[in-house]
């Protein structure tokens, strides 16, 4: 007699939609390399300003349209003449000067006592700080000495990316612009997300007439020119970070009302969601269980998708000079800003566009990745 | 097909009607005015300023007379350049705009064809992919940063061509090649897209049973159908590239019109505003005509009676 025996064994673990998506994602190069790359935008934009050597506002007078360069500014052989001109005016014998690391010193003698005040002479300068008189030995000089050594702490400044028209430190103001154009992004894509979806799902499931009407209202806000539109809400209201994420929400919405509503009605009349009506399943159940899930994915496409746009438009709109206002900026604004100053200065130009484009292209391959990975019918 | 024309031009005027009413309403919500300058005017000028361009009567008033101006060809003084005419400023701009964007939609149209129907002929070969990933980097980076780099690159850095400004024909290459090759971008991926179908489609796998050489298949009967998709994308391309970009506009400092509407509506110049949104409405209609006569022409299955 044979005895049977039963599969104690699982079935085989089912994928969800969630993680079949993901592991096609994952065999994408270009989306993983775009995901890692948003990432470290991301990151540059959120952590940046802080880390950034120079807050992004700070103005250095004396290095106006500065060169990118690795060198710390003032290079090493103009330290010596700028502190040379400034101890001039103190009228005194000055010995050979001497660099070293982070501090300048100079032998002086006079042939009256030196007066310890000359050091305001050295301080003046935006250059040099915390100058002090020491006497031969290295320690204070004594009231009445005649001979002795000036030491200055110099400052010396790095500006990766050279430094704007006004003296700003560029690579502080594209982390910041980082920041700002990510920001308007995203919150303007979650803005057009909330507006459309509610939209588009009440059209849709409502259906009928309100469905009509509804339609007829986002065709008729679609025909009008959306710099119109914002250049109204601007000078209604002036301009300001927040008023451009709404403004751009407000015309990317429509879009998503369409596609939302369009998804909504095909999906109203699947067999699958027939089956749990007639299995009693509760409405509220249904939409949450089986309408979201598969609209989702259109969604999470457009959307990815949409963020690139609402960045472009934001630049667009800064580069018009409609967008965020200085000392702000965005990579729109410091483009505009490049494009004014490209004879004499192009890496003004060509730093902030570099930028953009490679955050355009990460969110454009990333969203194509998205939607091959979460296209049901690519299957 | 005269009937049809004339009937589609005469639907045109309602539809011009409701778009010049609805912008000379939303241009008039606008706070501030022509004349409100940091040092505000004496108010007795103001007030003679504001009689002599009929501010001081009812805005349905100013509504008819704008709209009696119209009918007749006037568009009315600028008020931000003064002693020049709206109709003047788009007489002078008008012609620059429309010889940047018209070599524009040429180079785009035929450049991008080409590549489009190459790329389609290649599928996946190196060809292939060289048109696909170059046709990403065109539809991926903005006008507003080509056209600097541009400048920057062949104007400034080699000084092949003039950086900016307007005149002889090297002016025109920089600006005419910022505006074609995002659009040959564009036209490239339509074209390679509907060529594969096409040449899918039965009536090309027909043509090929009957022998005909390939220069015929392709040239004749697969790409008359797969330009169709590139038809209805040119249509309005083609109305806003030759009404002016104002971003190359602004860079290049071209005297076009394209910076009219952005400018006029900063500086409140409501009848500016109103003429730009006049020949825009108009290139826009006449442009979605040319695309539905030019679509019953290639594709004999579309019929206007």
């Amino acid at each position: 007699m044979s005895e049977t025996t039963l599969s104690t064994a699982l079935p085989p673990a089912g994928r969800s939609l969630g993680q079949d998506a993901w592991v096609r994602l994952k065999r994408n190069k270009a989306a993983v390399a775009s995901a890692i790359v948003l990432m470290l935008l991301a990151f540059a934009g959120i952590v940046g300003p802080y880390l950034a050597p120079h807050p992004y506002d700070r103005i250095y007078p004396q290095y106006v349209r500065t060169p990118a360069s690795l060198e710390a500014y003032p290079r090493k052989d103009a330290i010596a003449p700028a502190f040379m001109s400034a101890l001039e005016r103190a009228r005194v014998q000055i010995g050979e000067i001497a660099v070293s690391g982070t501090t300048v010193r100079a032998p002086i003698s006079s042939d009256a006592p030196l007066d310890p005040r000359i050091v305001r002479y050295v301080d003046r300068s935006d250059l040099f700080s915390n100058a002090r008189l020491e006497g031969l030995d290295g320690k204070a000089l004594t009231a009445g000495a005649t001979s002795g050594t000036i030491v200055a702490d110099v400052h010396r400044l790095r500006f990766l990316f050279g430094t704007d028209a006004n003296g700003r430190d560029l690579l502080s103001r594209i982390l910041i612009g980082i920041r700002i154009s990510l920001a308007i992004g995203v919150l303007a894509s979650a803005m057009s997300l909330l507006l459309g979806v509610a939209y588009g799902a009440i059209a849709g499931y409502l259906g009928g007439r309100i469905d009509n009407v509804m339609m007829r209202v986002v065709d008729i806000l679609y025909s009008l020119p959306f710099i119109f539109f914002v250049i109204l809400l601007v000078v209604f209201f002036g301009r300001n970070f927040v008023l451009i994420f709404i403004a751009i929400g407000c015309t990317e919405w429509l879009d998503m009302a369409r596609i939302v509503r369009g998804q909504t009605l095909t999906l109203k009349r699947q067999e699958y969601v027939q089956a749990a009506e007639a299995l009693g399943v509760p409405d509220a159940d249904i939409v949450r269980r089986h309408i979201i899930p598969n609209a989702l994915g259109p969604v999470v496409v457009f959307v990815t998708l949409l963020v690139p746009k609402a960045i472009l438009l934001e630049s667009l709109l800064s580069f018009l000079g409609l967008g965020v206002q200085e000392p702000l900026t965005s990579l729109g604004l410091l483009i505009a800003e490049g494009a004014s100053n490209m004879r004499g200065a192009a890496w003004l130009l060509i730093y902030p566009a570099v930028t953009l484009t490679t955050m355009l292209f990460a969110l454009n391959f990333l969203g194509d990745g998205l939607r091959d990975a979460l296209d049901p019918k690519d299957r | 097909m005269i009937v049809y024309v004339l009937r589609r031009l005469a639907s045109a005027i309602p539809t011009l009607f409701i778009i010049v009413t609805l912008a000379f309403f939303m241009i008039r919500l606008a706070p501030g005015g022509p004349f409100s300058l940091e040092r505000p005017l004496d108010p007795l000028i103001m007030q003679n300023l504001e009689r002599a361009y009929n501010f001081d009567k009812p805005l349905w008033q100013q509504y008819l007379i704008y709209i009696g101006n119209l009918l007749q060809g006037d568009l009315g003084p600028s008020f931000t350049r003064r002693d020049f005419s709206v109709g003047d400023l788009f007489r002078t701009g008008l012609p620059v705009s429309i010889a940047l964007g018209s070599l524009a939609m040429s180079i785009a149209l035929v450049v991008g064809v080409l590549l489009g129907a190459l790329a389609a002929l290649r599928q996946n070969s190196w060809v292939d992919y060289t048109v696909v990933g170059t046709a990403t980097l065109g539809i991926t980076i903005p006008t507003f940063v080509i056209a600097p780099l541009l400048s920057l690159s062949f104007g400034v850095m080699m000084g092949w061509l003039p950086a900016g400004g307007w005149g002889t024909w090297q002016h025109m290459v920089l600006p005419v090649a910022t505006l074609a090759l995002p659009q040959i971008a564009i036209v490239a991926r339509l074209t390679r897209g509907a060529t594969i179908e096409a040449l899918r489609s039965n009536h090309v796998r027909t043509a090929r049973a009957y022998g005909l050489p390939a220069r015929v298949v392709v040239g004749v009967h697969a790409l008359r159908g797969a330009i169709l998709p590139v038809v209805s994308y040119l249509g309005p391309t083609a109305a806003a590239l030759l009404t002016g970009s104002v971003v190359v506009e602004t860079i290049f400092g071209i005297p076009g019109i394209g910076r009219y509407f952005v400018q006029g509506a900063l500086g409140r110049d409501y009848t500016l505003v109103m003429g730009t949104v006049v020949v825009i409405a108009c290139f826009v209609i006449v442009f979605n005509l040319i695309v539905d006569i030019l679509y019953a022409w290639l594709d004999p299955r579309v019929r206007y009676d």
